[in-house]
């Protein structure tokens, strides 16, 4: 240990831990679970501070990053720290520090599990934008163990398509193919520990001047985290150019319903979703496209 | 010098108000307040609320038995309200508990039925409707209407800046303990203890010397602690007296931001005219100010904004009305620039428009107008030793300010994602409160038997680094080691009558009464002892230097039954104002200075980053560098938060909709500029100075405006169709949509 | 009962697992180092370091805002707070950092950041100054302006 970082104390605490007993869970006063409590505590502290609650943070079952077969799982459990420290998840995504660095601040990063920001429901959910994109699929854990895409699982705001007592137990998303590139844009008042007024994520293949794949996702722009179908199917099979993604943009705007709020105007927020989604095609195709190309 | 403080805060045993010991018996306090931002109430069904498990107490307007009367300059302003609301977050009851958790609950369970009204929020309309909240002022020199006449060129323009929250990281608090024979003993997170002491024993019914009021430090003031403590503490006060219990009244984050009152918006018309050499000729402008339901400091801070209106320039033919406008929000108080902030943007955005109209560099007519000595401020003060030039001329040379605009230019030709811009910003900033009485403090000393040495000074420290300068005066005057000296907690029953700390001006103020009380000790101990001085702790005599230790020499003059305190008074001298003519020399000095402000706009995304802020700055003779550093990083940060990100926003019923951190954003760790680099002026300071050490709280504060002109140049260089508009602050919102902005 | 170890010694409570970590720290056991800013973990002045026993007997230790953290997440682990940070007679690394380089003015958001620098100093293998101020993202600050506190960071990935 150190010189001069830490008091000696340190030295002995790993005995101390280990002496302790193994800790019990009784019954819980408050109806779900609650993993880092970094929603809960913001959203209904009253209800939880008093309680007994059923924690998920540290069930082993719950946590891990793995490759299983063609897809990624990632545990519920999974903290966005686990995200950044997986060597998996960092070999997939080349830029994974600089979009997670957008996301909240390294406490909180620390605290706060995948699947209590997927079960949050924010319509600007950073992680569920990022995991849209991806195409992933929930597993839920309840009375039946059952998957469904993520696409799937928001009926409306903060609607959430499950049984009050389901868990999520998993994530998963397939490996992207060899020519897949994805890019994470986020927008804010302040750049980072805030909430997107906008965010975005793309996954888009693209072989011989072709788009051979592309899911796009945003949120800000409706009561849920959106994909964006209309523009997806827009895009598939054309030819990456200028042209394109300037109609692209076009039909975009007919996708999404954005208010006016706290985090910007609804005529903000369109004209920033247009720019996210250029910025897209700006930081995955350097080469090809400047912004003046677009305007 | 080192600072006195630092050591505490680092290993967190600094103590503020909710880390005192709890005494036995102690009582939890919380405040049902108006969810209506007008209104009459009809109905206050308080009665779950009384009934709640450990609620000990409710109290209303009905349980003062003093007066039900908070405001200071004006009295129009209920401690809790009584047939009506004017502002949502207005205080309507106080529940007292065992617990807190306890006392918030019963909160909730309070039903205030208020039949509403339209509330008034736009300080334009509530003008309209009459609702001021003191006369209207005007400032004026020369012949505004021959000015314009001989001017070359008129513009003409609106230029508005929002509210700024303080968030203090500390929140508002008071813990109120009942002593023998109605003495109420109050620790108060205030700016103010004897503004605190003075209400309450108004509300109270009782005389000043029955409220002892005790700070010890706060987590930040920044004005928001100056005049808006004392509801807290009183209330606790009120409930400690009632109950003959101690009473503590700590305000969550959401209760704080609701209920308290931020930086005055303003929203302004201007009109400039200029000759052939973009010499000032003429400026008028009237300012509308958002004072909020309540006057508190708004007629103060509404003087500040003439004051300051035309920054660091002299202006031969002026006219500027100034309006506290009446509105229902909560009453807006001090902060940091106390209205000369926006009354300095108006003028900026004056000259800005002007240069972008005339197609020359803003610069070009800020340093054709700068004030030099003998010149006249518009409410007839003489600048002497004006600064203003020396501070433009190094911040051009020690920068190579030509350079770097030179660089940008290259930069915004080669790139055509990201722009940058470049604003110089000089400030002008007057030295003492504005009401001239404000002007005066003590200290009290006791050299105790043994040698050590207690100070009591009116003086809070909140971060500004008074303490370290107070305990640097003493140890500078006495000439004994710092480590000798204690600095004591700022208390009512040591120090009486005291102004709030605010205006910059603490450490001259009480510095000065404490040097009084120093010098008088050191000449007493001297007259006792045939002529000693006191060298660094050694007792020095007839130029010799002897065996005697500083303790000796003390304890021999407490044998002798000298004196070893004394308490001392300090007036700013020359200093007057006439408020019906509006002229006079209300400032001691003036501290000027000037900043280089160079921002990145990504014109993709629509944020940016400062990438740097160059400053030289007018410090005199700095008691402490380090402080005084910190003083103008910190404030040039907070400065260009108010520019940039910090947005307070009341939805159209008067509600608060920028109600937490995760709403309102104040500047992080990436949101300050890349670099600050600051040059000292290298002048000493006047006398009304402190050991010549300028005051710096407040001047550095609005050099961060440079930050909103430099978006401003960065926006014109991506978009020739972009029409400028003064409207602060610049968000990321109010960029992209002025990147994207057609014809 | 549930167990903990606070700073250097096991402490045993009753308090709900629902009950925060800030609160357990600053009112159950009277640790008054650790600030209430905001109760959102907006601002990180109730930053502590929460330890886990890992399989290989090392402690790793994560830096959390305990305003949003339920005490049930801290049974069987270790919690260290400012107060738990202190050396016999000298200020740490951190502390000294702070106070030379001015990092500090009023001193509430302070402990929340030495806590988070504290955890920083235990957990990056290869220290940069980039790395460093990422470990305070989460701690707001507002009266220094950050360039002092980012200059403590420097002097604390100096000496490591």
């Amino acid at each position: 240990m150190e010189q001069g970082f830490i008091p000696p104390y340190f030295l002995d605490v790993p005995e101390l831990l280990a002496s302790l007993p193994k800790q019990k869970s009784p019954k819980t006063g408050y109806r779900g679970v609650v993993g880092g409590g970094t929603d809960l505590y913001v959203q209904r502290p009253e209800k939880l501070t008093r309680t007994e609650v059923q924690l998920v943070s540290d069930k082993v079952k719950l946590n891990g990053i793995r490759i299983k077969g063609k897809n990624c799982r990632i545990g519920a459990s999974s903290t966005v720290t686990d995200l950044l420290e997986s060597e998996d998840m960092n070999r997939i995504f080349p830029n994974l520090k600089q979009h997670l660095k957008l996301v909240s601040s390294t406490q909180i990063r620390n605290m706060g599990t995948v699947a209590g920001n997927l079960a949050n429901a924010s319509p600007i959910g950073d992680l569920t934008v990022f995991l849209l994109a991806l195409n992933a699929s929930v597993t839920l854990k309840g009375k039946n163990k059952h998957n469904l895409p993520l696409r799937e699982f928001y009926l409306g705001y903060k609607k959430l398509n499950k049984d009050p007592d389901d868990i999520i137990k998993s994530i998963e998303f397939p490996l992207p193919g060899k020519a897949t590139r994805f890019n994470f844009e986020k927008v804010c008042k302040r750049t980072h520990l805030d909430i997107a007024s906008v965010n975005s994520a793309i996954q888009i293949s693209e072989t011989e001047g072709r788009i051979r794949s592309v899911s796009l996702a945003a949120g800000g722009i409706g009561p849920i985290p959106a994909y964006l179908a209309g523009t997806c199917q827009f895009l598939k099979g054309k030819k990456l150019s200028a042209k394109t993604v300037k109609s692209a943009a076009k039909m975009l705007t007919g996708e999404i319903s954005p208010i006016s709020d706290a985090r910007g105007s609804a005529s903000y927020k369109s004209l920033l979703l247009r720019q996210l989604f250029f910025a897209h095609f700006l930081e995955l195709f350097p080469d090809q496209f400047d912004l003046p190309d677009f305007l | 010098m080192k600072n006195v403080d630092a050591a505490g805060h680092v290993t967190g045993k600094s103590l503020y108000l909710d880390d005192l010991p709890v005494i036995e018996r102690t009582l939890h306090a919380a405040v049902i307040d108006s969810p209506c931002a007008r209104g009459k109430i009809t109905a206050l069904h308080l009665d779950e609320s009384r009934a709640a498990p450990g609620v000990v107490a409710l109290l209303t307007c009905r349980d003062i038995p003093g007066e039900n009367e908070v405001g200071g300059i004006v009295h129009d302003e209920p401690l809790f309200a009584v047939d009506e609301v004017d502002f949502c977050g207005q205080p309507i009851a106080l529940v007292v508990a065992e617990t807190e958790a306890q006392a918030r609950h019963a909160c909730s369970l309070a039903k205030i039925g208020i039949a509403p009204e339209t509330p008034l929020l736009d300080p334009r309309e509530a003008i309209q409707k009459g609702e001021l909240i003191v006369p209207p002022r005007t400032f004026e020199l020369g012949d505004t209407q021959a000015g314009f006449s001989s001017s070359t060129h008129i513009f003409e323009g609106v230029a508005e800046t929002g509210g700024q929250e303080h968030l203090y990281i500390e929140t508002q608090g008071a813990y109120a303990v009942p002593m023998e024979s109605g003495h109420i003993r109050i620790s108060s997170s205030t700016q103010g203890p004897t503004a605190v002491q003075r209400t309450a024993a108004r509300v109270l019914g009782v005389p000043m010397h029955l409220i002892e009021v005790d700070v010890t430090r706060l987590g930040g003031g920044f004005g928001g602690k100056e005049d808006q403590a004392s509801h807290w503490a009183v209330m606790a006060a009120l409930a400690a007296r009632k109950l003959r219990r101690p009473v503590k009244l700590v305000l969550h984050r959401m209760d704080d931001m609701r209920m308290t009152g931020k930086r005055h918006p303003y929203t302004s018309d201007f009109k400039i005219g200029l000759d052939e050499n973009y010499k000032i000729t003429a400026f008028e402008a009237d300012y509308y100010q958002n004072a909020g339901a309540a006057a508190d400091l708004s007629p103060a801070v509404l003087e500040r904004t003439l004051f300051h209106a035309t920054n660091s320039y002299y202006i031969p033919n002026f006219r500027a009305t100034a309006y506290s406008c009446r509105t229902n929000l909560p009453p807006n108080t001090a902060f940091r620039g106390f209205g000369g902030p926006q009354g300095m943007f108006v003028i900026e955005a004056a000259i800005a428009k002007a240069a972008i109209a005339l197609g020359v560099p803003a610069a070009t007519i800020q340093e054709a107008n700068l004030i030099n000595n003998g010149d006249e401020f518009p409410y007839g003060q003489i600048a002497k030793q004006a600064n203003a030039r020396r501070a433009w001329k190094t911040a051009d040379t020690v920068y190579c300010a030509e350079k770097i605009e030179a660089e940008i230019s290259r930069y915004n030709e080669a790139h055509t994602t990201t722009k940058k811009g470049f604003a110089r910003m000089p400030v002008c900033f007057g030295i003492s409160f504005t009401k001239t009485p404000m002007n005066q403090a003590r200290a009290l000393v006791h050299i105790y038997q043994d040698g050590s040495v207690g100070v009591s000074t009116g003086a809070v420290e909140m971060g500004q680094g008074v303490n370290t300068k107070m305990v640097a005066v003493a140890a500078q005057t006495l000439s004994i080691n710092p480590g000798r000296i204690k600095l004591e907690t700022t208390n009512t029953t040591r120090v009486a009558n005291t102004s709030p700390s605010a205006a910059s001006a603490t450490a001259d103020l009480n510095g000065k009464a404490l040097e009084k009380a120093c010098i008088a000790l050191k000449n007493r101990l001297a007259k006792e002892f045939d002529g000693i001085e006191i060298r660094n702790e050694e007792i020095w005599l007839n130029g010799k230097k002897t065996s005697q230790t500083w303790q000796e020499m003390i304890e021999t003059a407490y044998l002798n039954r000298v004196s070893l305190s004394e308490s001392a008074h300090y007036a700013t001298p020359l200093i007057h104002y006439d408020k019906t003519k509006e002229k006079g020399h209300p400032f001691a000095y003036h501290v000027y200075g000037t900043a280089l402000v160079t921002v990145t706009v990504d014109c993709v995304r629509g944020s940016y980053e400062f990438d740097s802020v160059k400053i030289a700055h007018d410090f005199g003779d700095p008691l402490c560098d380090q402080i005084d550093r910190g003083q103008i990083e910190g404030g040039l940060v907070q400065g260009l938060g108010w520019m940039t990100m910090e947005e307070v926003l009341y939805n159209p019923e008067g509600k608060l909709l920028s109600n937490a951190l995760s709403t309102y954003k104040i500047p992080d760790i990436y949101s300050a500029p890349k670099t600050i680099e600051i040059t000292p002026l290298e002048v000493s300071g006047p006398k009304p100075a402190i050991k010549k050490s300028k005051a710096v709280g407040e001047p550095p504060l609005m050099y961060g405006l440079g930050g909103f002109f430099a978006i401003q140049n960065a926006i014109r260089a991506f978009n020739p169709d972009y029409t400028p508009q003064f409207t602060a602050p610049m968000t990321p919102e109010r960029v992209l949509l002025a990147l994207y902005e057609k014809e | 009962m549930h167990e903990l170890v606070l700073n250097d010694r096991i402490v045993r409570t009753d308090l709900p697992s629902g009950t925060t970590l800030l609160d357990f720290v600053r009112y159950e056991q009277h640790l008054k180092g650790t600030k209430i800013g905001c109760r959102e973990g907006d601002c990180g002045a109730c930053t502590v370091l929460l330890g886990t026993l890992c399989k290989d007997g090392a402690v790793r230790y994560q830096s959390v805002t305990s305003c949003i953290s339920p005490l049930g997440n801290a049974f069987g682990k270790h919690v260290v707070t400012i107060d738990g940070l202190a050396l016999d007679k000298t200020l740490s690394v951190v502390q000294g950092a702070l106070v030379a380089e001015g990092g500090t003015q009023c001193g509430f958001c302070t402990p929340g950041f030495a806590v988070s620098l504290t955890g920083y100093c235990l957990s990056c293998p290869r220290p940069d100054e980039d790395s460093a101020i990422a470990s305070i993202d989460g701690n707001i600050c507002r009266c220094t302006g950050y360039k002092s506190i980012e200059r403590s960071a420097r002097r604390v990935v100096d000496a490591l």
